[in-house]
Order: structure tokens, then sequence, then C-alpha cells
């Protein structure tokens, strides 16, 4: 599938701004399931400084500052991306989870450091045993990593409610936990905690989900603004992305923007401003297929 | 047999050694086991024995002092509320003989470039991790690998230009490291001042021995910072927390020893990727800054510290590579103590040499071998988390010896350790070696540990031949029980040649100067002084009050016939301070009981507005802010004024003798304070804004005092004018200038209108106008800035202003056009200030998050 992608938002300020920092996870990365055949980042007005680079987790990432006094700010992502079916392992043939960090802790290869880096503590996830006692549920002894996750999912599907007033951006996932509610972002923090508390890796994904689904189909849960879901490792597969929101296994729907550790590696938009009162922030995300692989304008 | 009991006594005749109490199976720095004298002891023990006990008491004495008025380690706070310092200083300093120092010295630079290479790795290739030197757990679960240091590789490939280790020794005599400091290494500050203050109050102790000085280390320090500069004229800025943090005291004695710029996180901006100082004369670019808050504070855009310390677009200006911080960012990784464990063989692996100072023996329980060991020799181990900085077990002290933990705790540190094995690290217990310390006039054993400092200089790395000295409270020789520990020596390092003696006794103020890199204002600075001077003013114009108060009422209330004439004196004095008027009845008793309670705790009292130990208090915290302005003498004397203060009252009655000496002392110390402002301090925007802040106080409280005793009633008669002149320091001058007792008119002229004379109102306007007109301003607007529209508005209406008229009453028998003068002075001080801090302290407003609100859904 190849889908044009539009990501704005929109700052306003009640006083002007008279400068600012801005560091942006917006453009799409390139990986196994999809090419980024075109993307631009435009900002209005004009930066004084842009500067794109990866980071560390080879996402690509835009530091900004605006050095003019302004009272609006409009970051504008627009992509043309590809996305190719995602080809999971079949669950029964996945190999027990239980050895899984005992096999990554000696295993110096690329492949074993770039899975053995997402199961220990991060800033916004830490495991503890109630996250343990939880898991344990979906993952019998020697049972197959993935016949675990996806049950795991589904649990975290059916026990949790979606519900927006529940929690912020910055909620602990003890408290998401505790009142079995929250967004994409609490339900993927909180399988991440699941999954790391077994010693399987798991890493967070933001992205996008198709706006308005093909005729038949619901509308997926997150597609009206920036979506987020995580990816569990699968040895001898690689990374398989879930998604527990919608209870699904990511296929050909998600548009992955950045992984990391948690939110914090990859928030879309950071900053620090010096000024500006109170503000509102306006977020429209459009994710279409293309009609002709052109940017939508 | 209790741990204290001597195994054998000194058998030398030394008075001071009669009773030195080694302990049993401890290397004692001093004494061997057979209690005969080390040789590198002899000279620091013959100095001590040609004093005298007197002599000695009186030094003694002198270095407190010195101590306590350099405020080391003084938290402001405290200080201010009159708690004694937590840190002594030991006199008695730990010796190193020239052997031992050398091999130290090989030890601590081998360690400096191991950890060096480490770092480079780390952030770097990995290539330990790919090569399987070191577990890639280490790393990845560790919270001071700071991923967005990747890759941001520093100048000259150097991470570490500081690096401090703690070292002790073992009971077989050999050198240990504690802990290694990479993230901000603290200390090096509270080493050199011990060091001052030893050589200036003991000088005696160091003419037997040939010690290294310290200022050449500082020295190359210094030169190596200027190298990774690249620059020839560098501006160089150490950023600290603030006041309030534990290692202020270091930072401000570091960057006045070194002539750097003293800065908050608020100070610094980063404008096109390139980091500026905010001083009152613009922004000022930085080139280098000496790192005094951890990294993961340091850039709130690309880590989630505290962002009032740091400076956001910190991160992308170094990849940019227009500044150099030091440490780099990262650096506080190896300071992990998991890593210790690792090093023997990372220092074969990367420098393919042997490890000359073996580390205290580590476990990190994240490896299988180890955790096994460690949970078989749980009870005779200290545990520890391996990363975090929070307390395990709620203990409100780490690590958690296993000796002294509880069943229940025990089983559930076992329990951890088997499932979160890499969270946990454990040490062996080290038993530490003694030295003495002087105790009751005697001295005693104690188990030390050292603080050694490297700089990173322009052909590798040097050590301080000196260093800080710790010591434990108790004779307990583990280690870890000297971390909770307490007081501190001089260290010194003997030398075979002879150093100049003079060199020990150099002060930071004329040491062979590093050079200056020039004095810029930071606009928070010129904050600072500006309330400096006004602190500083109110302080004298409380204290005048407070005298004149304690005059009129101790002295005259007893007549009756006084006292009515006074009355409107001595209510415009008592609302001022709050105390209540006496009644009636207590007046016709003549009772002063009521009276003299009140002024004892405006004296003596706390928490109260206008009281002595009050205005002290808040002076003294206002010039810990701008302590780095000050130099050592106006600091004293202002530490003196509040000591002063703070002394303990004469009895629970009022004393008065003792009271109006405390205030004249006050008074005469503030005089020297402004005394020192005035002939000491050069004539930079600095003093500009010290001298306006004062300026502005006494012009807006001289306006409130005429109001009150001019505007209505007949000052000639009751008192006023005298007591005025006497607020206003003007007593001799009038009576010089006119030979007679006070009258209206004069008394108007000089206080308000005569430019001539330092106490009137015009002379401090006129002043201020001066001020503004040399201090640096946009000179792209054409207009006059709001505060210099005050001034000048102000200086017309002063100038202008007819005496007779002044003193011209209306019709309610009020002085209205003097009234509505003084309203205007009165009201204009506080918009003058509004528009100075407007102007030159907040082109910095205050930074928030933008990030609050976008989120994933």
């Amino acid at each position: 599938m190849i889908y044009d992608v539009s990501h704005r938002t929109t700052y306003r300020y009640s006083i002007p701004v008279s400068f600012s920092h801005h560091r942006m996870h917006l453009t799409p990365r390139a990986c196994a399931q999809q090419v980024c055949h075109r993307t631009a980042l435009s900002v209005s007005p004009n930066p004084t400084t842009q500067t794109s680079s990866e980071d560390y987790f080879g996402n690509p990432v835009t530091n900004v500052t605006l050095q003019d006094q302004h009272k609006e700010l409009s970051l504008h992502s627009r992509s043309v991306i590809e996305v190719k079916p995602a080809s999971p392992p079949e669950p029964s043939g996945t190999a027990p989870w239980d050895g899984i960090y005992q096999n990554l802790y000696g295993d110096p290869s690329d492949t074993g450091l770039d899975a053995i880096q997402y199961v220990f503590n991060s800033p916004l996830v830490a495991s503890n045993s109630a996250y343990t006692d939880y898991a344990a549920m979906s993952f019998a002894a020697g049972a197959p990593v993935m016949v675990g996750a996806l049950d795991l999912t589904r649990r975290i599907y059916e026990e949790f409610t979606y519900d927006p007033t529940a929690t912020t951006v910055s909620t602990p996932v003890d408290e998401v936990f505790a009142g079995r509610r929250g967004v994409c972002q609490d339900f993927a923090h909180f399988q991440i905690a699941c999954l790391r508390s077994l010693g399987i890796p798991a890493r967070y994904v933001s992205g996008y989900l198709l706006t308005h689904p093909p005729e038949g189909k619901e509308r997926l849960v997150g597609a009206d603004a920036s979506h987020a879901w995580l990816s569990v490792w699968c040895p001898g597969h690689g990374w398989v992305d879930l998604d527990p929101t919608n209870n699904l296994v990511v296929s050909e729907e998600h548009i992955t923007v950045a992984w990391g550790r948690d939110y914090s590696d990859v928030s879309p938009i950071k900053g620090a401003i010096f000024g500006g009162g109170a503000h509102t922030i306006d977020v429209a995300v459009d994710v279409v297929p293309a009609a002709n692989g052109s940017v939508a304008r | 047999m209790t741990a204290t009991r001597p195994t054998s006594k000194a058998t030398f005749s030394g008075i001071h050694c009669r009773d030195y109490g080694l302990l049993p199976g401890i290397h004692d720095e001093m004494m061997t086991q057979d209690g005969s004298l080390r040789e590198h002891w002899q000279g620091f023990v013959t100095g001590l024995e040609k004093m005298s006990p007197e002599g000695l008491e009186s030094r003694l004495r002198k270095a407190d002092r010195l101590l306590r008025e350099n405020g080391l380690t003084y938290s402001i706070a405290a200080a201010a509320e009159g708690v004694e310092r937590p840190w002594e200083l030991d006199f008695v300093p730990m010796v190193l003989s020239t052997a031992e120092w050398e091999h130290l010295q090989t030890g601590l630079v081998q360690r400096a470039r191991l950890l060096n290479a480490i770092l480079t790795d780390l952030y770097g290739p990995k290539r330990l991790l790919r090569d399987n030197h070191l577990p890639a757990a280490l790393i990845f679960a560790n919270p001071h690998f700071l991923r967005p240091c990747h890759g941001m590789e520093p100048r000259d490939g150097i991470y570490l230009h500081l690096y401090a280790a703690d070292l002790g020794r073992g009971p077989d005599g050999r050198w240990w490291v504690l802990a290694d400091r990479t993230q901000a290494p603290l200390g090096a500050g509270y080493a050199l001042e011990n060091r001052v203050v030893m050589s200036r109050s003991l000088r005696n102790l160091f003419r037997f021995n040939h010690i290294h000085r310290l200022a050449a280390f500082f020295q190359a320090m210094h030169n190596g910072l200027m190298a990774r500069t690249g620059r020839d004229d560098p501006r160089i800025v150490l950023l600290t927390p603030g006041p309030s943090a534990e290692g202020y005291f270091d930072h401000a004695y570091l960057a006045r020893y070194l002539g750097y710029t003293l800065a908050g996180g608020a100070d610094l901006t980063v404008r096109s990727n390139r980091v500026f100082l905010k001083t009152v004369e613009g922004l000022k670019p930085v080139d280098l800054i000496i790192r005094g808050i951890d990294a993961e504070h340091c850039d709130s855009i690309e880590l989630r510290g505290n962002p009032g310390l740091g400076v956001s677009g910190l991160f992308e200006a170094v990849r940019a590579g227009t500044v150099t911080v030091a440490n780099a960012l990262g650096s506080g990784l190896v300071e992990t103590r998991a890593f210790m464990a690792f090093l023997p063989k990372l220092c074969r692996v990367l420098l393919d040499e042997d490890l000359i100072l073996p580390n205290t023996a580590t476990w990190w329980c994240g490896q299988n071998g180890a955790r096994e060991h460690v949970l078989k020799n749980l009870d005779h181990l200290a545990i520890d988390l391996a990363f975090e900085r929070r307390p395990l077990l709620s203990k409100t002290s780490r690590p958690v010896l296993g000796s002294e933990l509880a069943a229940k705790e025990m089983r559930a540190i076992e329990n951890d350790v088997s499932t979160r094995g890499h969270d946990y690290v454990a040490q062996e217990m080290v038993s530490l070696s003694t030295t003495p310390v002087w105790l009751n006039g005697a001295l005693q054993p104690r188990p030390m540990s050292v603080r050694m400092f490297l700089a990173a200089a322009e052909d590798g790395y040097t050590v301080m031949p000196g260093g800080l000295t710790r010591v434990s409270a108790t004779s307990d020789p583990r280690a870890v029980v000297l971390r909770r520990g307490t007081g501190s020596k001089d260290t010194w390092v003997l030398s075979d040649t002879v150093v100049p003696a003079f060199s020990l006794l150099t002060s930071p103020s004329n040491a062979p100067a590093p050079r200056r890199t020039g004095k810029d204002i930071p606009s928070h600075s010129a904050d600072n002084l500006f309330w400096l001077g006004r602190s500083a003013e109110r302080a004298e114009d409380t204290l005048r009050v407070l005298r004149s108060v304690l005059r009129r009422l101790t002295e005259e209330i007893e007549l009756e016939h006084d006292l009515n004439a006074l009355e409107g004196v001595v209510r415009v004095l008592l609302k001022k301070t709050g105390i209540r008027p006496p009644t009636q009845q207590e007046r016709q008793l003549g009772d002063t009981v009521a009276l003299e309670r009140q002024i004892h705790s405006l004296l003596y009292g706390r928490d109260r507005p206008y009281a002595l130990l009050d205005t002290a208090g808040n002076l003294l915290r206002t010039a810990a802010q701008a302590r780095d302005w000050l130099s050592a003498e106006a600091w004293r004397t202002i530490n003196g004024f509040h000591m002063n203060a703070a002394r303990p009252p004469a009895g629970a009655t009022l004393d008065v003798g003792d009271s109006l000496e405390r205030l004249d002392d006050g008074l005469q110390m503030l005089a020297a304070f402004s005394g020192m402002e005035s002939e000491n301090m050069t004539r930079d925007n600095g003093w500009r804004f010290l001298d306006m802040g004062r300026r502005v106080e006494r012009a807006r409280h001289l306006s409130g005092l005429m109001k009150s005793l001019l505007v209505a009633g007949d000052p000639e008669e009751d008192g006023s004018l005298v007591l005025l002149l006497e607020l206003a320091d003007s007593v001799m001058t009038y009576r010089w200038r006119y030979l007679s007792t006070p009258s209206l008119a004069p008394v108007i002229d000089l206080l308000l209108t005569d430019e001539t004379n330092p106490r009137s109102i015009a002379f401090q306007i006129n002043l201020m106008d001066q001020h503004m007109k040399d201090l640096p301003r946009d000179l792209i607007l054409p207009a006059r800035s709001i505060e210099q529209r005050i001034i000048l508005s102000l200086l017309t209406d002063i100038r202008l202003a007819e005496i007779p008229a002044l003193c011209q009453r209306d019709r309610r028998g009020r002085r209205a056009e003097l009234a509505s003068l003084l309203g205007q002075v009165e009201n204009g001080m506080p918009e003058f200030s509004e528009a100075i801090t407007r102007s030159y302290f907040s082109h910095t407003e205050a930074q928030r998050p933008a990030d609050v609100v976008v989120r994933s859904s």
C-alpha cells in the first residue's frame, strides 16, 4: 500500500514567543516493511536553524530554533510511504519465551545487541513483580513467545478501557494498570512493561493509522491522531509489531514513524519556548491511500 | 577486647602522641604497628612539638575563624539561621611520602586514560560489547548511558577533563580505589581552600617539610581547558545548579580562583547552535562549559532532567562543535560502581597494560558467576543498587551491609538479586587505614580515605599533588561507614627537593594568575548585585532606626515631658518597627517593662520583620547570591555582621548598653562594607548595579521618613529634625554648616535638594542618572528608556523645587508641595527598580516545555 501522510501541528500563543527550540520525530523512518518515497517537513514561520539527523535508534530527527517573535507556529510533515504486508511467524512455532534473556545475554552479534537493549527499564517503563504476575497468566512455562504475546495483547484489549480522559501524557504505567484505562500510548507502555518483566525485549513504536478504512472495514481507534503500538522480540524471526489498542498484529494499515524504548525516546515534538503565555495546540493527521503516488496538496 | 583498645604505645617521647591508640590489624598512616613514627611524618610532628599548647590553641581558633568567614560548606539557608557548619577541618594533615605519591600518580593517570578509552568506545563503535569484553546489559540497563551522546565525539577525544578518585589503604598497606568520580568531580575547590586556611593559620607546621604546592595543578588544568577550546581568548563558564546545591561552594571557589564566570542554566542560552552567556552587555559567546551539573539535566529537549538547571539546545550546540563541555556529556557512565568489576580486564584490552591500582573487589550481579558468589556471601558484603540513586530497602544511607540486615530484609534482597541481578552490585567491605586527628588536645587515629584530582593538561593527565582527605567520626574502619562520614583534612605530598616556602601561603587572589577571560556580568548577577546594594542599605537604615528607638525609649521615656514632645517622632519609629506604644497607664507609672520586652525581641528575636537578625540574615542570603563578585574581605564583613547579630543576648532582660554596642558594631561593619564597595571595586557595570541598588533604597527610605516627619506638625519643636538628621547620618554636616539648632528650611535643603550631600535624595537621583548614562544600552533606540525618563523627571522636579514653597503649609496645616515631591520619589523608586529589571535582568523569560499536550492516542 502507498499512503499520503499529512501531520500538521499548530501552536497558537496568547503572548508572542520570543524564542523557541523544538526537536521533532515527524519524519517516517525507512525499514524492512516500509519505503519512504518522499518526505518534507515545513516549519512556519521560517526557522533560524533547522538540522536533520538520525537519533540513537536510527530514527530521523529534526531540530529547529525560531529566534524571531511569533504568535503561531506550524509544523507540517508530509510523506509518501509505501508499506509492505508483514509476514509474522506462525505463533506456535516461535521460540519458548523463558530462554530469551539468557540466550541474548551472551550474544554479542548485531542482532543480539539490537534486541537486548530493549529489555531493561527505560525512563517511562520500569518492570516490577506485579507486571510479572499479570503477564505470567499468558506465558506458561516453555510456551512459544508469540502465543503468549498475542494472548497478552488480547487481554489488554479486553480488560482495559479506551478512555482519553483517564490519563495524560505523563501518567505513570502503574496508574494505567491500576485503573485499567488509558489510550494507545498507555496500552503500549503497559504491554512493554509486562514483556520486559519476563525478560522479553519490547520496543515502543510511534506512527499513524489509515484515516478512513477500505469499505466494509471498521475504522480503527486512534486514526485521527498519531498512534502508538509496540514490537516484541521473537528470536529467529525478528521484531513483530502488535497493537493492543486494536488487538491485532500490525500489517499494512500502520505507518511507522519512529521507535525507541518508550514514548520519551520518540515523542513527536519536544521543545522549550520562551514567553508565549497560554497556548492552544491543534493537531491534524490525515492518512489516505495515494491515488498515484504523489504528495497530496 | 574492644576495637579501640591500643595494642602498643608510641615509643617516642612526643607529648601529643603518647596515648595514640593504634587499632589492631589496621594500617596506620603515621605509626608502624610497633609504635615508631613513620619517617615522612617526622617533619609534621616536629613542627607540632615545637608549638606551645597556647600557641596552638590560638592558631586553631584563627583557622576556625577563617573557615567560618569563608563560609566553607555552609549551606546558605543554614547559615542564615545560625546553624553551625557541618564539615570540620582537622588541622592535622594527611601526609604522603614522595615514593608513595609517585606510585599513586602513575596508577591514577593510567586509570584516567582507561576510563576515557572506555567512554570513547562505548559512545562510539562499542567494540567492547561486540568483542564480549563487557556485558551489553551493563550498558543498556544503565540510566547513565545517555543515548543522545552516542557519536558526539569530543574534541581531542577527551571525555574526562577532570577526574577524581576516592582512595583507601587496606591492612596490608596497599592502596585501593574505592570510587571513581567522572560525572562532575567535586572537591578540588575544597582541597584548595583547606590548604589556604592551613597555610595562613598554621604556617609553622609547614616549615619542616618540602610540600608540593597546588597552584601548578590548577594552572595545568586551565591550560588544558584552554587548549580544548581551540581559541586564543576563550570564554569559559562554570555551570552550577546554584547556591542551594551541595557543590556550590566548590564551584564558586574554583570559578573565582580560575577567573571563570559562574553561571546557572538560566544565564545561558543557545542561539543558532551556539551557546551564549546573557550579560548586561548582551549575549556573549561561550567556548567551554565546566559542567557542575549531571548531564541528565543539561538539556531538557534531549533528556528528561530538571529543565531549570540546564540549557535547552546544548546538545545540538555540542554536536555542531561550537562549544566544549567538560566533562563531556555522558561521562557519568563510568562512575557506575559495577564497572570496577571489569576494569582489570578492560585495562589489558584497551591499553595493553596491567591495572596498577586495584579496585575494591566488586561483583555485578548481572553475571551468573558473580551473582552466585554474592548470594553465598551476602552477610559479609556491602550491597547496593547498581545504577539508580534511590534508597535501597528504604534505608537512608547506602550501600547496606549484609551483616546488618534483618532476616526478612535479607530474604527480600536475595529474591531481588536472583530475579533482577543486573540492578545490583556488591562490594567487599574494605578496612581502611587510620590517620591521626586532633581530638581533645591529643592525636587519635581515625579511618580515612583520600579524594585525588586529575586534569587533562595539554600533554596528558596531571594529578593534583594533594587532595581532600576525609576522616570518619568513629574508629570503625569499614570503608562504607566512612562514606557516611564527616571531617576533612589538608593533604600533604612531600617533595625531595625544596619547594619555595612562600608558595604555600599564596592566596587565590595573588596566585600566579591563570589568564583571566574577562569579567562578564551575567544578567542574574547584575540582578543579585542590585539587590545586594538594596539589602545593605536597608540593613543600615534599619540599624539606624533601631538605634534611635533604643536611645529615645530607654534613655528618655521616664521624662514625661520629653516623651510628649517626642510623641510624633516615636510614633513614626514605632510604626516602622511594629512596636506597640506604651499605654497611658504605663506611661504615667513610668513602666517600661512591656516596651523593653518588645525591643528585646526586636534585637534578638527571629522571624520578625525589622528585627536585627532578620535583617542580617536577609543581607547574608543576598550576598551569598552575589558571592562570586565579592572580595574575601567584603564577604567576611557581611558574615561578621551576621555573626554579630546572631550572638546570643547578654540576658533575658534588655541590657541597653550591650544592645547599643551591638548596633554600633553592626553599623560600623556596614560602613566597612560600603567603604570596600567604593574603594575596592572596579567601576564596572557590576559595581554600577550594586551602587544603584544602594541609591534606590536610600532615596526611598529617606523620602518615606521625611514624609512622615515633616509634612505635618511642627518639626522644629517636636524633635523631628534632629531625629531625621540622625537617621540620615547628616548631624555632623548640619552642625558644621549651620552651627545652630536645626530649622526646617536648611534641613529640607540638606536632605532633599543639596546635590553635594551624599546622603541627600538629590545626590542619589543624580548618581542614578550618571549610572544610567554609563550602562550599556541598545543604541538603536533613539528615545530615552523608561528608567532614564523616571530619573530625569525626578531630578528635574527636585532641581526646580523652591525651598520656601516646600516649607509652606496649606489651609489644613500640611506641607502639600513637599508631600507631593517626596511622594513622587517614594513611588518613583519601585518603578525605576522594575524598569531596570525589565531592561537588564530579564531578557530571560522563563522557559517552559512545549510538548505537554501532544500525545499519541
